[in-house]
């Protein structure tokens, strides 16, 4: 039997009066097995985006079932959703990646501010020193997130968005911002969480980048379609 | 980090806003403390004295001229001799009350205060129902006294400098004067007496020493200005207008000064009518102040949270709730807040006012922090990290 982390059934979400509403996602399902790594293309404006807030818990559907970690969405308080996104969900974004004026050690800790956990401070650092060291930018760990190049900022909000070590993983154009060579590096990165057994989904509209994925969805006005 | 921590780098990465913040917030609880308890002290003063209003106290009003003062210093003997006479006037009806208190602050400083020397005429301990703590307050005998050494009773906080029983050389305030005086008592703790020309203002005793307006101190020592002041301070209680009358006709006649007595609740209404335009003024500059200031800050913080909503997105994505970036703005604001609030206790102290500021100021946190607080609860997380298309 599957181990389906994520299990998306007739989702909607339109914007608007119901009388005349303005569909963003159209009767769209999804089923995605833990350790899955996954794209979902589309042109913009497709969808894909807010298919991912919702996946994300950022958003609320309009319409259909939803389930993760085996939980129905339905059932979550904002307070649940937001504990979610603290220990079960990293977010790779390319816009909202860092805050320039603190470090990049305090970018990484951010999500310890609001852990259930509670962890002694030493412990928050080294495990955060320990990421920095698998990204090969621990000679960073002072610097200014305002300093650094596209790369090394991309590659802080993979090491904030793992710092909890979450199940998932939600990036959305993680490589938008990137060069080819910086953007091949990235996705290796990716790689190389899918297979220590990290869900992963890309928003992605590079073609190259969504060949790093076992699976790839493509939304098309608003319904997702399966490509391979 | 904590959300402290988040706070304090907040305010260091907007340091000329907050330094506003906080010069306004300093003049805003300044102004409305002083406001606020000048009205308290008026209010409380009227209904203390409602008591005194359906007793028939008379107090003096003087209106002698600058020129009359100058005319009387000139000849002042003479002055001195007709002023004498006109007290004398005042203290000769059996069928009339009263008192006499004043006096001068020294310039010896004591318990955090100065020390207040004060002349007191015989109805006046009674009048106000002052105690003496140990020893005696003054007799019959000391108003009439001539003896060189004058009796003198303490305010509670003096009787470690001076003892019961002993002699000390004394320099009066006015003349400056020297005299023996002889400690016969000491006041009860926290004696006092209500102004009845400064409404709401009590006259606390701790810090004064008092002098019998006898024969022979008025001899020894009192000068032209002392009489006009004895006659000034010197309020009436009779039921029996025709001595009032009698004492300013005698007033008049000697030509010097011009002095009439008006009921006490008359007075009391003039002085409400002169003092409440001036409070209600201070309240209205202060009130005027106070909104522009807090919708300043309300709308600077609204300003600060749009300018940094991408940073709010990724504490919200990385687990945050609405309520912890609440919690941020509280503590910024409160922070904020530190510094007017060691202003208050400098201007202060740790008194009735002191609290009056923190109510203020918790006004303040809360109204500021209304519109920026609705602002990031109508804030979709979505919408907050939509990329740019």
């Amino acid at each position: 039997m599957d181990d389906f982390l994520i299990e998306m059934e007739g989702i909607e979400k339109y914007y608007g009066k119901k009388e005349n509403p303005i569909h963003a996602i159209r009767g769209s399902n999804l089923k995605i097995c833990k350790g899955s790594m996954i794209a979902i293309q589309g042109v913009s404006g497709s969808g894909k985006s807010t298919l991912l807030n919702i996946l994300g818990l950022l958003d609320r559907k309009s319409a259909g079932k939803y389930k993760l970690f085996g939980i129905d969405v339905e059932q979550l308080n904002e307070k649940k959703k937001a504990e979610m996104r603290n220990s079960k969900i990293g977010f790779v974004l390319q816009e909202f990646a860092l805050i320039e004026k603190l470090t990049v050690m305090e970018n990484i800790r951010i999500p310890f501010s609001y852990s259930k956990k509670h962890m002694k401070w030493r412990l928050q650092n080294k495990i955060a020193r320990d990421i920095l060291v698998k990204l090969g930018i621990e000679d960073k760990e002072k610097e200014l997130a305002a300093n650094l190049s596209g790369g090394q900022r991309q590659r802080v909000a993979i090491a904030r968005a793992i710092v909890n070590d979450p199940e998932l993983i939600l990036a959305d154009e993680p490589t938008g911002a990137l060069d080819t060579i910086t953007s091949m590096e990235i996705m290796s990165i990716f790689k190389a969480l899918n297979q220590s057994g990290k869900t992963i989904i890309i928003v992605t509209h590079d073609n190259e980048v969504a060949q790093f994925c076992s699976k790839i969805y493509k939304m098309v006005d608003g319904k997702l379609e399966v490509c391979n | 980090m904590n959300q402290i921590e988040y706070a304090c780098r907040a305010i260091a990465n907007s340091k000329r806003t907050f330094i506003c913040f906080v010069i306004q917030l300093i003049v805003i609880i300044y102004l409305m403390t002083v406001a606020f308890t000048d009205l308290k002290i008026l209010y409380s003063g009227i209904k203390k004295m409602e008591g005194l209003k359906s007793v028939d106290f008379y107090v003096a009003t003087d209106s002698t001229t600058d020129e009359r003062i100058s005319r009387m210093f000139s000849n002042e003997d003479n002055s001195v001799i007709g002023l004498k006479t006109l007290l004398d006037k005042i203290y000769s009806y059996d069928d009339m009350n009263g008192y006499t208190v004043f006096g001068y602050d020294l310039s010896i400083p004591a318990n955090g205060g100065v020390i207040n020397e004060k002349v007191a005429s015989k109805n006046f301990f009674d009048t106000f129902h002052i105690g003496a703590y140990k020893g005696r307050l003054f007799s019959n005998e000391d108003f009439t006294s001539n003896n060189d050494v004058i009796p003198v009773v303490i305010g509670f906080n003096l009787r470690n400098q001076y003892k019961i029983g002993q002699e000390y050389k004394f320099s009066h305030g006015g003349t400056g004067m020297q005299y023996r005086g002889i400690v016969v008592g000491i006041l009860d703790y926290n004696s006092c007496y209500p102004d009845l020309y400064y409404i709401g203002i009590n006259n606390n005793l701790n810090n004064s020493f008092f002098f019998p307006m006898s024969d022979g101190f008025i001899n020894k020592c009192f000068s032209l200005s002392d009489f006009h002041m004895a006659i000034d301070s010197t309020v009436l209680i009779t039921d029996n207008l025709s001595n009032i009358k009698s004492i300013e006709k005698f007033g008049n006649n000697i030509d010097l000064l011009n002095i009439s007595y008006k009921m006490y609740k008359e007075f009391m209404s003039d002085y409400i009518n002169h003092v409440l335009p001036q409070i209600m003024y201070e309240f209205m500059v202060a009130s005027i102040i106070f909104i522009f200031a807090v919708s300043g800050m309300s709308a600077s913080l609204s300003l600060y949270i749009r300018k940094n909503v991408k940073n709010y997105a990724i504490h919200l994505i990385c687990g945050a709730r609405i309520s912890d970036l609440v919690k941020q703005l509280f503590y910024q604001i409160f922070m904020a807040m530190l510094i007017p609030m060691m202003f208050s206790v400098y201007f202060f102290g740790f008194g009735e006012k002191f609290i009056y500021s923190i109510i203020i100021s918790t006004l303040i946190i809360i109204l500021t922090a209304v519109l920026p607080v609705k602002l990031l609860y109508t804030c979709k997380i979505s919408q907050l990290t939509r990329r740019d298309e």
